[in-house]
């Protein structure tokens, strides 16, 4: 096991998320929240690179015709 | 069990589709799941989506930068291109640059090649040369087995 340290307002916040989610330790806390991370990542970056159906599909149709 | 490798790439049209608005959830899925390579033309093509749509190509190249592996031009990558295309020219066959550099992007990095419906005929002749190579509606439906079958193992 290893220890973190935390300043105060950071340690209060935990032990609220903790008790929200009924978590058995703060190992469970910290992955949920390293999993939310990660999906709001992903989340951001498909966001950035989405492009609007119809305007997709001129160009999908265009570069079908072309080859 | 996982049908589909870790490593995959897209042919342009397959990038499109992918990168459609409607796509979001599976673009999600995808990118926490495989590394995803992008030969050039598969790059260019999105580039000149953006183009199309008045975006910042500097500011569009960084992003894609940050969330694919761009398959970059090396002499690696030319051999590659030159081994495919010299065999096809033996048989008789006119090469297509384009789909030279795709085919060889994707065996460069030893992954599976995602392809347009219409075109699937087309990178057959590649097999013989080790490409492995997939459909894009096919593709889509192994995903879907995989979402699946990570659901269940959650309910479980």
């Amino acid at each position: 096991m290893k220890t973190i340290a935390v300043d105060e307002e950071t340690w209060k916040a935990i032990k609220q998320l903790k008790a929200k989610l009924d978590a058995k330790s703060y190992t469970e806390v910290l992955k949920k929240l390293i999993e939310v991370w990660h999906s709001v990542e992903l989340d951001l970056k498909a966001e950035k690179i989405v492009v609007d159906d119809d305007k997709a599909d001129m160009i999908i149709s265009l570069l079908e015709d072309s080859e | 069990m996982r049908m589909l490798p870790e490593k995959i790439a897209l042919d342009p049209i397959s990038f499109l589709k992918l990168t459609r608005k409607q796509n979001k959830e599976i673009l999600e899925f995808i990118l926490a799941e495989f590394q995803v390579y992008l030969p050039v033309p598969a790059v260019s093509s999105y580039l000149i989506t953006k183009i199309a749509l008045g975006k910042d190509i500097e500011e569009e190249l960084k992003i894609l930068r940050e969330v694919f592996n761009i398959v970059e031009t090396s002499d690696d990558l030319m051999k590659k291109m030159a081994e495919l295309g010299g065999a096809l020219v033996q048989k008789g066959i006119a090469p297509n640059f384009s789909d030279l550099i795709v085919v060889a992007s994707a065996l460069l990095t030893e992954s599976l090649l995602v392809v347009n419906d219409k075109h699937v005929k087309k990178y057959e002749i590649f097999s013989k040369y080790g490409l492995d190579f997939i459909s894009y509606t096919k593709f889509l439906e192994e995903i879907e087995s995989f979402v699946e079958e990570e659901a269940r193992k959650v309910v479980k």
